[in-house]
Formats: C-alpha cells, structure tokens, sequence
C-alpha cells in the first residue's frame, strides 16, 4: 500500500510542474502589450505605464521568469497581486475555505441523491420506479445552475424565507447554494450507479449469494454495491476536482467568497501572478483528489486489494 | 415640603423627561446598522491605488475632501478646507484647514498631512489608481502653517477644486500610512463619519460609527457624528439576487437594480426607488473619425439622425432614463443640450444626406459608393453596457441603408481594437463632476488611453487647453462651445442619460446621492 502511495505522489510531481510550466506560458504569450492590457480603461499616466513595464520585469527572457516564479512558489511565495497589492497566498487562503466548505457539502448531496435515486432504479429496473427515478436525474442535469440558482432563491428564500440568500458562514447559508449544484452533479452519478450496478448484479457470485438464500436488500448493499461504486468514485472525484477549483456561477448568485470569482476576476484584470497562483493551487486539489479516488479503488474493492498485496 | 413645592417639582421633572435631548438639529433615531448590497466587488480600499467607482462608493465614507460639491447646483462648497484662494496665474491653490479635525487613529489633520497625502499619490505605488490622473501638473506642496497649505501646479490647472472633492484625493493618515506600508489598502485610515472595521475580500467590508465625528461638510443635512452605528457593505453581483435580499430584508438598500425589476417596486409598500443623474458623460457612441466610411462627416451626421433615442429609453431602459441630449449629462455644469435641435430623429433627412454624398443604395439596401458597402465595424466590450443598444442600433441604421457588423470583445481588447484603428464606434461614459471630461474623450494627447472617436483637431485640443486654465464662467461658455462643434461634426453621438436606481427599504430615511449619486450615508437614519 505504502509504495503504492509514494508511487503516485511521485508521478503527482511532473504533473503540478507541467501545470505550472503551461499556465505560465499562456499568460504570457497572450497576444497584445499585458502592461496596456493591465492599465486599459484605468486613465493611466505615461508615468504609471512606465512603473508597472519596471514593477512586472517582463522584457526578461520567459525561462528566467519562470525560474524566478518557480523558484519562489516552491518557498510558498506566490507573489503579490497586482491589483490588491497583497500576496497572492494570502487571497487564495481567503477563498478557499468557502469553496471546500461548499464542494464537500454539494458533493455529499450530490452522492447521497444519485447513490438513492440509482441503487432504487436498477433495484426495481424497467418499472415505473426506474424510469420516475431517471426522469429526476434528467430533470436534475438539464436545468442549468444559473437559472435553478435564482428558482432555489425565490422560493425558498423569498417566498418561505427558510434560508438567507446570500453571504457566508453556518450551515443554513450553504444549503441552498450546495442543493444548486447537487442537483445538477446527482442526475450523473444516478445514472452511473444504476448502470454499473445493473452490470454487477448480473454476476455469478451475486447469483450465488441470492442462492444462499440472503435478503435482497443485503445482496444488493453489501455484495454489489461495493464493486458497482469503483466507476462511481471515479465520477465524483472528476466532479470533486471541478468544484475545488471553483464554481463561479452559484458564488456569483449566492454571493459567495470563493475560488470561482477569485480566478474569474483574476483572468479578467489579467492579474497573471493572482491568475498563476489560483491555477496552481487548483492543479494541486486536482491532483490530491485523483490520489484519493486511486486509494479508494483499494478499500472498495477487495480483488484489487489483494492483487497488489500479491504483486510484492 | 408644600404641596405646591411637589408640584412644582413634579412639573420640572415632567418637562425634563419630554423635552428633547439638547444638542443636535432633530432628536432622530440613532443607532440601527445599514445593509447594503453592491454590485461590483472591490480591488483595495487605498484611495492612492484604486481605479475604480465601486471602491470610491465606500471611500467616501470614511473619508473626507478639502471640497465638496453641492449636487442641486454643482457649486464647489466647503469640506475639510474652509476657504480657498487661487493665485491669479492659476498654478496654486491656498488652503484653510477645519481646525479640530482628527483622523481615526487619532492623530491630528493639518497641513503636513495634505501634503503628506498629494506627496504620496506621485509616488510609484505599483498599480494605476486615479488618484495620479485627478492630481493633474502637481508640482508639489508647502505647509505654510498648521492649518495653511498651498498647492502648486506645473501648469495652470482650473479643474482642481472640483478634483478636490474626489474620494481618491481625501487626506490620509502619515501615521496609518507609516506604520501599514503595503498594507494600508487593508486597514485605511481617514477622518471620515464612519470608520473601516474590516474588509473579507469578495464578501463585504463592515465600517463602523466616528463616534469623535464634528466636522460634517456645511450641506450635510446635521452636524456631528454619524446616526447609523454600522455599515455592512456587501457585494452582490447578481441583479435578481439584490432584488431577492431586497424584499426578504436580508439588506435595506441595494443599489443598481436592473430596469425590468423596478416595475415590480413600485407596487411594494416595503421599499423606495429612488433615481439619481450623475455628473458626467451619457450612455453615447463616438464614430472613429479616422476609419472610412465613417471618416466621412455626411456619414456620421446621417447615422445621428437615423437613431430614436426614444425608442432605446424604451426598449433597453424599460422608460426608466430620457434621450441625452448633450455629451455631457444634464447634471454636469456646462451641459449644452443642443443634439435635439441639430440631429432630431429623422431617417428620411438621413436617406437624403446620404443620397446627396454619393451613396446608392444597393439590391439589400445597404447602401454603396464606388464599389464600396457603406460598412461600420462596432466591437463592444463585454459587460460594458451598450449589449442591449448596439443591435437597437443596428437596426435603425439598417433603415437608412447604414449595414452595422457588431462583435463583442473583452473590454481590455476593445480599447486596444481603438488604438489599431480597427473599430468604426467608438463607446463610453463616464461619471466625472466636471466637464473636463471632454478632453478625455476628444483630445489629441488622449488617443493613446481613450479619445474613442480618434479625433485629433487641433482647433478643439486648443479651445480644451484654454478652458482647463479659464476660470468658472468662462470655462463654462469655452466647453459649450467645444460641445457644438464636437457635436456638429459628428465626433459624438449622444444617447441616452444615465441614471442611477437605488431601492430603500421604508424604514431607511434620508438616504442621498452625492454629485455622481454615489451613496452618501451619514445623514441616513433608520426609522423604527
């Protein structure tokens, strides 16, 4: 298990540094002038254009600016922002809480949904139940966040008045926000868990066991679900990975802190060490979840479990 | 004791009790906390480093301006400065400082830190704040006592009172500044009625009560510290969610609500709408003077009278503005409101100005001149406004034979599409209290940051050179001058007056708009 671990932290590294190597290079190989890019619209003195050119060095050569930002992140320092002044770590640690607050509830919705609405569908397969089930999920992914965003708003803010709308902090501001995007990330993992069950439940050993005369429900729950789950865990982990990185409509909605408008806003002012910085760090949650899913893989399913254990 | 000595006593305490407390104009309710809901989220609250309008919304209230301009007329008024002198050639400015002002942190307000305070903005602070642009030719400044400094200017500089009452030229604490260095963008320090308690950075920035607050500019409506013990400052990019937290209470004032929800309000007993008209320039298209076709004056006066203005009020702005008849707003002095009489809306005059210049129209009428289609190129840039009027636009030039191809940029590429040369409109507006705004936008030494119609006249660069160093009356008549002839050659297109829509919750009371209907929030008190 351990050099397993090691393996694939080890191969985690090439991948943050190729990360880093090209979200550098798109930022500064943008066509057009960053300093004007960076000064547009702000009525700028010829003065002011000729410190930001000094400030940002950038008529040197893109290898050593980029050994130079290298160098520093590895040291924690990810520079300063440009527009804020203050350091870029100190922004992102900010807004970060928010999204992990906000990723890890939605995607607990979100499974607990799908996981309910496709383990009851392949259980009770091509009856009504199934295809009501199916129906929800489709409603569920066709509705776009935005529009079920504000829908969320009215009527459970506006017009019950259950839950505030906006802002952050305590677990009633993030349910409404968390539904938004649970209900948008279940319809997948419904249909994922219902398919892969379907194929699991189809097995010999399930036959078995239903031979041996064990409930229906234990059959289902402990000896099929637990393998039907690898393809599932590996869904969550993709949708995991986008929400680490920030979900810029429900914060904008919402009025949510988070990483979302934090990189939007960075693209946007072409704010390139804020932009660098936040790509970065969203590469690294990225990463670390994808090693968590592969760690899964071990827990959930006991063949892959021995078969490393045979492997030494 | 006698009976009538209780009585009298009981009397005394009676009136006691029912007269108001002493002190103060009128006994209005004092505490309560201000929720309110902004649009835009904010870069820093350092005045010397922001550019832009949502930061100054907050900075002006906790900081103050050695002027301050009266909106009703735009007249230049006292603030921190009591009394001013300018020096005949114009180049300085003398000023007699408020006695008895302090900063937050307590430390005296007096020359040194006016001085302190323009010494700093020269200074290469990294990022391009407005602040530099407002100072204009500083040439520095003299502490001639503790409550006297003067100004000096390279050049004359005529705007710079008005410039005075801005936001990013209101006085900081040397001490603040000092001990916070970088930092000061996070914790600022002024002599404003509130005070910055703290800033979560994308979610809102809590200013509390100067309880030491005396020193209120002569048009504020009371003297002495603010009414509302607390602002919390949020921001809210989405309209439909400010409308929401609206109605729900969740906030007591949100500003910019979008046109369509206004309707909506006016049936609620539980909130206010309230208009302000901000000194400035209007929601106008400005045709590249540079670029064919629109280089031609029959094309760019025939594009003029082939647009209702009436008919974008009422489209985009759901009636909620009026057609701009200036390249000013009304409410900037010096507005000459002359697009009515000298480009009404009338598309046949714009089919026979074209007709009279050479351009046929074609088998799609779309008109065309030695083999050339009568083609304007317009870029607009995301999220600045005009998505809405450009293909209204599009249509009406349509009418006349004028084919209008839109692409929409991020607004960074759209100023750079100006300066290739490559986009045949041009659009901006601005809130600004003053009328030298127009240099910004039609100047010869602008083109390089804004100028958007590309003009390089030199007969309007001299007539705006010698109104920025005339005084007030005549400075007035110079820029209704310029505005006729910008206007009678096409440079700029007026249409439609922007207008601010804010909506208060019942209980919020006098709540106003400063000159460009920024929230002014401490004579604002909240009824129970």
């Amino acid at each position: 298990m351990l050099t397993y671990i090691r393996r694939r932290l080890l191969l985690a590294v090439p991948v943050v540094l190729g990360v880093s190597v090209v979200v550098f290079s798109i930022v500064h190989l943008l066509p057009g002038d960053p300093v004007l890019a960076i000064l547009s619209g702000a009525n700028a003195t010829a003065e002011q254009e000729a410190e930001l050119r000094a400030q940002l060095r950038l008529e040197e050569p893109l290898t050593v600016q980029y050994l130079r930002f290298l160098g520093r992140a590895l040291r924690g320092d990810l520079g300063r922002s440009i527009f804020s002044r203050r350091p870029v770590a100190e922004e992102i640690g900010e807004q970060l809480p928010s999204t992990l607050q906000l990723a890890g509830t939605a995607i607990l919705i979100a499974a607990a949904l799908g996981l309910a609405l496709g383990v009851v569908a392949a259980v009770r397969r091509d009856t009504w139940v199934d295809r009501l089930a199916m129906l929800i999920a489709l409603g569920g992914v066709s509705m776009p966040s935005f529009w079920l965003g504000l829908l969320l708003i009215v009527v459970f803010s506006l017009q019950l008045g259950w839950f505030p709308a906006t802002g952050h902090g305590g677990v009633s501001r993030l349910i409404l926000p968390a539904a938004t995007i649970g209900l948008n990330y279940s319809a997948v993992i419904a249909r994922l868990v219902r398919s892969s069950l379907l194929e699991v439940l189809g097995n010999g050993y399930i036959a078995t066991a239903r031979a041996k005369g064990l409930a229906e429900w234990l059959v289902v729950l402990k000896h099929a679900l637990g393998n039907a789950l690898i393809p599932v865990t590996t869904i969550v982990g993709v949708q995991l990975g986008n929400l680490l990185a920030g979900t810029i409509v429900v914060e904008t909605v919402f009025s949510r802190q988070g990483m979302g408008r934090l990189a939007v806003t960075a693209v946007l002012d072409k704010d390139y060490p804020l932009i660098q910085g936040v790509v970065l760090v969203s590469a690294l949650g990225y990463v670390l979840v994808n090693l968590l899913v592969d760690l899964s893989y071990s827990a959930l399913d006991p063949r892959i479990r021995h078969r490393e254990a045979e492997d030494r | 004791m006698s009976k009538r000595c209780v009585l009298v006593v009981l009397a005394g305490l009676l009136i006691a009790v029912l007269l108001p407390p002493g002190g103060g104009a009128v006994g209005q309710t004092k505490g309560g906390k201000i929720l309110f809901a902004a649009r835009q989220d904010i870069d820093t609250l350092d005045p010397h480093i922001t550019n832009r309008a949502a930061t100054r919304k907050i900075l002006i209230q906790f900081l103050d301006t050695l002027t301050v301009i009266n909106p009703p007329d735009g007249k230049v008024t006292p603030g921190l400065a009591e009394s001013w002198d300018v020096a005949k050639d114009g180049k300085s400015y003398t000023f007699k400082l408020r006695r008895g002002v302090k900063f937050h942190d307590g430390t005296p307000f007096d020359a040194s830190a006016v001085k302190f305070t323009f010494d700093r903005i020269q200074e290469p602070l990294g990022a391009p704040g407005v602040a530099r642009s407002f100072l204009g030719p500083y040439d520095g400044a003299d502490v001639v006592d503790p409550l006297t400094v003067r100004v000096r200017f390279k050049q004359p500089y005529a705007p710079f009172l008005r410039m005075a009452a801005l936001s990013p030229l209101g006085p900081v604490s040397p001490a603040a500044v000092k001990k916070a260095g970088q930092d000061f963008g996070r914790a600022p320090v002024g002599t404003g009625a509130f005070m910055v308690k703290e800033w979560v950075p994308k979610s809102h920035v809590t200013l509390v009560r100067n309880p030491d607050y005396n020193w209120a500019p002569a048009i504020a409506k009371h003297k002495g510290p603010a009414y509302a013990e607390e602002i919390v400052w949020r921001f809210v990019p989405e309209p439909t969610t400010r409308t929401a937290i609206l109605q729900t209470g969740e906030v007591n004032i949100a500003e910019d609500l979008s046109y369509a929800d206004v309707a909506g309000f006016e049936k609620n007993p539980d909130v206010r709408i309230l208009r302000g008209v901000p000194a400035g320039t209007p929601w106008a298209i400005y045709p590249n003077v540079t670029r064919f076709p629109t280089s031609e004056p029959a094309v760019r006066r025939a594009l003029h009278h082939a647009i209702s203005k009436d008919a974008i009020v009422r489209v985009v702005f759901d009636g909620q503005s009026k057609p701009a008849l200036a390249l000013l707003q009304p409410t900037t002095p010096g507005a000459a409101p002359l697009a009515g009489e000298l480009f009404p809306y009338d598309p046949a005059r714009a089919r026979k100005i074209l007709d009279d210049a050479g351009w046929k129209p074609g088998a799609d009428g779309i008109r065309a001149k030695d083999g050339k289609r009568l083609l304007l190129t317009w870029i607009f840039g995301t999220n600045n406004g005009y998505e809405e009027m450009a293909p209204l636009v599009q249509g009406m030039a349509r009418e006349v034979g004028i084919d209008v191809q839109l692409r929409e940029q991020p607004r960074a590429q759209m100023y750079e599409g100006w300066r290739k040369n490559e986009n045949n409109v041009g659009e901006l507006n601005w809130w600004f209290p003053d009328p030298s705004i127009l240099t910004t936008n039609f100047h010869t030494s602008r083109l390089q940051a804004f100028n958007p119609p590309r003009l390089s006249d030199p007969e309007i660069d001299k007539l705006l050179d010698q109104a920025a160093a005339s005084e007030e009356g005549p400075r007035l008549e110079l820029y209704r001058k310029i505005q006729r002839m910008l206007l009678e050659m096409g440079a700029g297109i007026p249409l439609v007056d922007q207008v601010t829509i804010v909506g208060v919750r019942k209980e919020v009371r006098d709540y106003a708009f400063n000159v460009v209907t920024f929230p002014v929030l401490y004579d604002v008190h909240l009824a129970r």
